[in-house]
């Protein structure tokens, strides 16, 4: 049966549904179309995560989580800032074995996704595609609990498999969504669709709600997916909402060295992501930053 | 000809393309995404271009952005779905991979996950994201931004990826501010192609944790006028200028 994706503020959507201590995935990529706000209301109601796993590539959104001590474990397969260098709390926390690490690689990742969205219980992989596990580490010699050997019934050949992602939670952002919960993407999905279906409970925070979603919509999350939203413009800031405003350059930077000590990310806690996300607001001035960065539809 | 290092790194990427070449960009794609523009205008038309992250296949732009996610790059001849774009990698649809890396060693093996050892390491990297996908990418671009013995190494900490398992003459191309490495005519090490213009055997030598295969080596050609012409117009030059090299 259908369902119709409750609409619930930014804070009650992290209080009332999403799960302490469970496997919380985060959609976007990179710092574009990643659901900044929700971060960062975790961050302020201090949910543990028992498994964190980041969009393929994972950037400022897995780092603040790490960086505010919530998380035990992630899974990742890649986890920094791009241009912007290192993801620091991510850095610290695992050269300082204070994290739990499940390395994957891409097609591993990509693949384990693909499979929690379709309901199955592994992926293979193509065979002979990864370096086999010896004298030097590689993801599948550190990571066992994700990457296993099994024979392939059909030509007895030894494969690689790899577990599907099954999250707990999924939090997603996108531009639009209707009032069935249809979620409407302007630019690029990522990966959204895969780990929002791969998710028992999938949370979107978007730009702004419409009757309908436009013809023009480069991807759809259909709303029998959704479990709840909220509406939030500019909710991705210091990301990228493609369709709606670019990366902010100058607050990426800013967070990148904040990210690389733990007095100066204390700092960026108290000081900017603060006790609200009005507060975050006003210490950044995001308003005005988004309107020196507002973009059009591709 | 005045042209800086970040220039030339662009051109020998552009060179090696050939026409007809499908390319897949990734993370930090100013200098790959300023190669395949350069080399489409250089007489090789039919090289495409998939940009990893947005899914856009043949971007309608010039100066790529410095991020595959980057909206700038939608839209193009098509957009897919990331994931179908890693489905086409796997597959064998593509033809040459841009990576970076934060080791290579002599055997060809790259690594984007730890520096030291895995469970306390002296760095932990972003971790090894696309480099496995030389798993069915005949080709690899490697691109550096700094030429240092702890990049150039006998020996990597973690195998993110085995670019000279199939023994390829053509499967590596490693282009730094210094020289260019490619295979060696058994395609099983790493060996030394050519230092740039002005650099020093010794120089790269020096900067290179394990001793070089100079048997093949020569000078990387400067750029011609035609080259920097084509350059220039595929990407805004002062970001070239201006691009980031140890």
């Amino acid at each position: 049966m259908g369902k119709v994706a409750r609409q619930l503020s930014l804070e009650a959507l992290v209080a009332e549904c999403v799960p302490r201590d469970a496997v919380l995935a985060l959609g976007g990529l990179h710092y574009h179309n990643t659901p900044m706000a929700l971060v960062r209301e975790l961050v302020r109601q201090q949910v543990p995560i028992a498994t964190l796993v980041p969009p393929l590539d994972g950037s400022l959104n897995a780092d603040q989580l790490i960086g505010a001590d919530l998380v035990a474990e992630v899974q990742f397969a890649y986890l920094g800032l791009e241009n912007f260098g290192l993801a620091g709390r991510f850095r610290a926390a695992a050269e300082a074995g204070r994290l739990r690490l499940r390395d994957c690689e891409e097609a591993g990742f990509t693949l384990a996704l693909r499979a929690g969205a379709a309901g199955l219980p592994f992926a293979a992989l193509p065979t002979d595609f990864l370096p086999a596990p010896g004298a030097l580490p590689t993801v599948r010699g550190v990571n066992p609990r994700d990457y296993a050997e099994l024979v392939n019934p059909f030509t007895g050949a030894r494969e690689v498999v790899i577990r599907a992602i099954t999250p707990d939670v999924a939090l997603l952002h996108c531009q639009l969504v209707d009032a069935r919960g249809n979620c409407g993407y302007l630019g690029a999905p990522f990966l959204d669709l895969d780990i929002a279906r791969a998710a028992r409970v999938c949370l979107v925070q978007a730009e702004r709600a419409v009757p309908r979603l436009p013809d023009h919509c480069r991807a759809v999350l259909p709303g029998y997916v959704v479990d709840a939203c909220c509406v939030l413009p500019g909710g991705a800031h210091p990301a990228s909402s493609h369709g709606c405003y670019a990366e902010d350059d100058v607050a990426l930077a800013d967070y990148a060295r904040a990210s690389r000590s733990d007095a100066d990310f204390a700092r960026y806690r108290v000081e900017t992501i603060g006790d609200s996300e009005a507060h975050y607001r006003r210490a950044l001035d995001v308003d005005a930053r988004l309107a020196s960065l507002a973009r059009t539809p591709p | 000809m005045n042209y800086s290092r970040a220039e030339l790194m662009a051109l020998v990427m552009a060179r090696a393309l050939r026409d007809g070449d499908v390319v897949v960009c990734g993370t930090n794609a100013t200098l790959p995404g300023a190669a395949y523009r350069t080399a489409q205008r250089l007489a090789k038309p039919r090289v495409a271009a998939l940009i990893g992250a947005s899914g856009t296949l043949d971007p309608d732009l010039d100066g790529a952005p410095v991020s595959g996610g980057d909206q700038a790059f939608i839209p193009g001849r098509a957009t897919l779905d990331l994931g179908t774009g890693v489905m086409d990698q796997l597959r064998g649809f593509i033809d040459v991979i841009f990576l970076g890396a934060l080791q290579l060693d002599v055997e060809g093996r790259i690594n984007l996950a730890v520096i030291g050892d895995y469970a306390r390491p002296r760095l932990r990297g972003p971790g090894s994201i696309g480099l496995s996908m030389v798993g069915s990418v005949p080709r690899c671009f490697l691109f550096f931004e700094s030429h240092d013995p702890r990049v150039f190494v006998p020996r990597v900490d973690f195998v993110s990826g085995e670019t000279l398992r199939r023994g390829a003459p053509d499967a590596l191309l490693v282009v730094t501010p210094l020289a260019v490495f490619g295979p060696a005519p058994d395609g099983r090490r790493v060996a030394l192609r050519s230092v740039h213009p002005g650099v020093s055997f010794e120089e790269v030598q020096a900067r290179t944790g394990f001793p070089l295969d100079v048997a093949a080596a020569s000078v990387t050609p400067a750029p011609s006028e035609a080259e920097l012409a084509a350059l220039r117009a595929s990407v805004d030059g002062r970001r070239l200028a201006d691009y980031p090299l140890g």
